[in-house]
C-alpha cells in the first residue's frame, strides 16, 4: 500500500501548525507503540495479557475507561479478514445532544443508554493498524449522531493514563489524532452510504447493513507522507 | 525511508504475533436481540440471557 491520497491532499493545504500539531501526534504515538511492543510484545499483548483470544470476548476484559474524558475502548476478534486479527472499537460517553454525559459521583458505570460509537481500527496480528471502519447503530447502540457532531466526539477523544495500559493509551489518543482528516472522510462515507436509504431509523437498525465505511490505512507509509510534507516546508522556507 | 517510518519498521520486525482467535461464545448477540459490539455495559446486560439460555453452558 502506499500513504493515503486523502491525508497527503489534506496536509498538502494544512497549516504549519496543522502540520506541526499532526507530527507531534505521530511522534507521540510511534514513540508508544515502540515501547509497548518492545516492553509487552505488541498492542495486543498488551490487552489480552497472556489470555489466549477468544471470539467476541473484550481485551482488556472490562474495556478501557477514561470517567474524567468520556472515552472507552477495547479490543475483540471476530471478523475474517486477510490482514485483520481483530480491531478496536472506540466509544465516546454523550447525551442525546452530543454534550459529554458525566457519570454520577460513586456509579462507575452508566445505566441508562450506551455510549456513543465513534469508529473502529482493525490491527493485524503485530498490532499494526491497518484500516478504519464504522458500524450501524445496532452493533454497539449509542446515540447516534451525523458526521459532523460524531467528529466533535472524536475531537474530545482522549484516554489518560490508565494504570497498566499507560502506553496503548498514549498510542490510541496520538493515533486518532494524527488521523482525523481520515477519520472525518470515514464518517462522511457512512453517512453518504445511509442517506441512500429512505428511512434512516428503519436503515440503522437493519441487520443487514453492518459496516457502513471502511478505509485500508498503511500507518508506515502515511508517518512517512507527513515526515515528507514536515521536510517539504522547512526546504521551502529555506529557499525564500 | 523517514525516522518515524523507519522506528515503526525496526519495531514490527520485534512483535510478537498474536494467534487467531478461536471460537468463543457469540451468543450474547445472536440468541438475543442484544448490540453485538457494544461497550462492557451491554455485556453484563447479557450475562441474564447467559443463564436463562444456557449457550454459554459448554464453555464453562
Amino acid at each position: 500500500m502506499t500513504a493515503s491520497t486523502h491525508l497527503r491532499r489534506n496536509w498538502r493545504t494544512a497549516s504549519d501548525t496543522q502540520i506541526a500539531g499532526a507530527l507531534s501526534s505521530a511522534r507521540a504515538s510511534v514513540l508508544a507503540f515502540v515501547t509497548v511492543t518492545a516492553e509487552r510484545g505488541s498492542l495486543i499483548q498488551s490487552w489480552i495479557a497472556n489470555r489466549e483470544v477468544l471470539e467476541f470476548e473484550h481485551y482488556p476484559p472490562d474495556d478501557l475507561i477514561d470517567t474524567q474524558r468520556g472515552s472507552q475502548f477495547y479490543y475483540h476478534s471476530h471478523r475474517d479478514g486477510d490482514q485483520e486479527h481483530g480491531h478496536l472499537h472506540l466509544f465516546w460517553h454523550s447525551t442525546a445532544t452530543g454534550r459529554r454525559r458525566y457519570l454520577k459521583p460513586g456509579k462507575p458505570r452508566w445505566n441508562r443508554t450506551e455510549p456513543t460509537h465513534l469508529f473502529a481500527i482493525s490491527l493485524d496480528a503485530r498490532g499494526l493498524p491497518v484500516g478504519l471502519f464504522t458500524v450501524n447503530q445496532w452493533v454497539t447502540d449509542g446515540h447516534w449522531f451525523d458526521a459532523a457532531t460524531t467528529m466533535a466526539c472524536v475531537d474530545r477523544f482522549a484516554m489518560g493514563e490508565i494504570e497498566g495500559h499507560e502506553q496503548s493509551c498514549r498510542w490510541l489518543t496520538g493515533f486518532v489524532r494524527l488521523y482525523r482528516p481520515l477519520i472525518n472522510e470515514l464518517l462522511v462515507q457512512r453517512d453518504k452510504r445511509l442517506a441512500r436509504r429512505s428511512n434512516l431509523a428503519r436503515a440503522l437498525q437493519d441487520r443487514d447493513l453492518e459496516v457502513l465505511s471502511l478505509i485500508p490505512i498503511d500507518w508506515i507509509a502515511d508517518t512517512d507522507a507527513l515526515e515528507a510534507e514536515s521536510v517539504r516546508r522547512q526546504l521551502a522556507r529555506q529557499r525564500c | 525511508m523517514n525516522s518515524l517510518s523507519s522506528t515503526l519498521t525496526k519495531a514490527l520486525a520485534m512483535a510478537v504475533v498474536t494467534t487467531a482467535a478461536l471460537s468463543g461464545c457469540s451468543m450474547m448477540c445472536r440468541a438475543c436481540t442484544g448490540n453485538k459490539c457494544g461497550a462492557k455495559s451491554s455485556l453484563q446486560k447479557c450475562g441474564a440471557c447467559k443463564a436463562k439460555c444456557g449457550a454459554c453452558a459448554a464453555k464453562s
